[in-house]
This record gives structure tokens, C-alpha cells and sequence, in this order.
């Protein structure tokens, strides 16, 4: 694997896809061949040396984006706490519905016929 | 990490490091705009004219950030596209007129700073062992 892959590769883990990065991934390896391109010997070292370390590439750029301000943040966990409370509703309100369906059909099925008589039957053999 | 400085004294290394990496932070746009101030040019010749030009020592990095930041702010506009022999784009950047006049105020008061930083840390260092 060339060192501009490994680095490129390590930038990647680093952004843990956390931002869309397309054209920032795009340009990241445009520049990255073109390093190498002029010093095709060049080891990962020297690429750090001349574009930093993968993970402050990725930070900054991480950072760019704002996707770290507080508000963003904030934003983000409310809208997952939102998310949360919708899917709980949403399987307490299916639970509910299926017990209903399963009490429905066990209670039809085991039923028993209960016959009540008003006067006790007469017995011919008594007779 | 540490190493020993010229009175044997230990040096954090990581403290130097981020020294570096905050110069370069606040003299990047001032240098990116001052190379688009004289033709166009594309991302990594930015790059690799700031190596030439310092002799080496100023290694720029990845200027996808502040080119966007920049395009954004309108300093500085897409002008051209061009395909290279292995199929990559390089997109070419020039300079507006708003990035012109930011360069002009960027430049004074990086003038004014440096002028009176060196004169404290150097002239005024010397001033007082003499």
C-alpha cells in the first residue's frame, strides 16, 4: 500500500464519518498525488512532515464544518432524544396492540360454554 | 517529547509544535492571498510555491479549509477547471476584489504585529543584557 493511501486511509478513520467529506476526501487526494507526483519516494513521514498528522487533518477539517460548535451539538441531541422518545412511543403502542390481538384470539379460543338451567332436569327412571 | 536546548535545559517538543501550528494558522490566508494576489493558481501549487519561496521551512497544509472559507467569504473565485493527464481536476482560484482589499488590512497589521513583537523579543532583549 503506497504511503499516500495509508495516509489517506487514516484520515478517513479519523473523520469516523462523522461530517459528509466527499470534496474534502476528493481534494485531500488530489494533493496527496500530487505530492507524490513530485517526490515519489516520499514515506509517510514526509507526508505528515508537509500536511500534518491524519488525525489534526481531519479535526480541523471536523472543525470547519462547525459540526463541533455547542449549538450543533445541543441541536443534535435533542433531535436524538426526540428520535428516542418517538421509537419508545411507537413500541409500547405496538406491544399493546399485539397483546390485544394475542388475548383476543386465546380467550375465543378457550372459552367454555357455561349452560345454566332453571329447574333441575326430571329424571325418568325415578318415575 | 523532549530534547535538550542550548542550556541543557528540557524542551516540550509538543509545545513547539503548537506554536508552529498557530503561526501557521494565522499566517495562512495572509500568504494564500497574497500568491492569488499575483496569478491564479490551484490548491497544491499554493503548496508548492510557499516551500520554494521559504527555502523549505514552511511546510503549508491541506488547503481545502480555508480556500472554501474563503470562496465562501468572497475573497476568492472559482476562475477555471483543468484536467490533467491522469484524469484529476484541478480547480483554479483567483482573488476578488474583496480579497484584495482583506490582503491590504491583513498585510498592515501583520506589518504593524510583527514590527513590534520583534522589537520586544529581539531588539528589546538585547537592549536589556547589554
Amino acid at each position: 500500500m503506497k504511503p499516500t493511501d495509508v495516509f489517506e486511509e487514516q484520515v478517513k478513520r479519523e473523520l469516523r464519518n462523522l461530517v459528509p467529506a466527499g470534496d474534502f476526501l476528493k481534494e485531500l487526494r488530489s494533493s496527496l498525488e500530487e505530492f507524490r507526483r513530485d517526490h515519489p519516494d516520499c514515506t509517510l513521514e514526509d507526508i505528515i512532515e508537509q500536511f500534518g498528522r491524519p488525525e489534526d487533518v481531519a479535526r480541523e477539517y471536523i472543525e470547519s464544518t462547525g459540526a463541533n460548535e455547542p449549538e450543533k451539538i445541543a441541536g443534535q441531541k435533542r433531535l436524538r432524544n426526540i428520535i428516542i422518545v418517538l421509537l419508545a412511543v411507537a413500541v409500547v403502542a405496538v406491544g399493546i396492540y399485539l397483546y390485544d390481538r394475542y388475548m383476543e384470539t386465546h380467550q375465543g379460543g378457550a372459552t367454555d360454554v357455561l349452560i345454566i338451567y332453571d329447574e333441575e332436569p326430571v329424571d325418568d327412571k325415578a318415575e | 517529547m523532549a530534547k535538550k536546548g542550548k542550556d541543557s535545559i528540557d524542551i516540550d517538543l509538543y509545545n513547539i509544535d503548537n506554536f508552529t501550528a498557530q503561526y501557521k494558522r494565522s499566517t495562512i490566508p495572509l500568504i494564500v492571498l497574497r500568491l492569488l494576489h499575483e496569478k491564479e493558481m490551484y490548491a497544491y501549487e499554493i503548496i508548492q510555491e510557499t516551500t520554494k519561496r521559504s527555502g523549505g521551512i514552511y511546510k503549508m497544509p491541506l488547503l481545502y479549509n480555508i480556500l472554501n472559507k474563503f470562496k465562501e467569504q468572497g475573497y476568492i473565485e472559482e476562475s477555471r477547471k483543468e484536467v490533467t493527464d491522469d484524469n484529476r481536476v484541478r480547480v483554479y482560484y483567483s482573488i476578488t476584489d474583496a480579497g484584495k482589499a482583506y490582503f491590504r488590512q491583513l498585510q498592515e497589521t501583520y506589518t504593524e504585529l510583527t514590527e513590534a513583537v520583534a522589537g520586544i523579543v529581539f531588539d528589546g532583549a538585547e537592549g536589556r543584557s547589554k
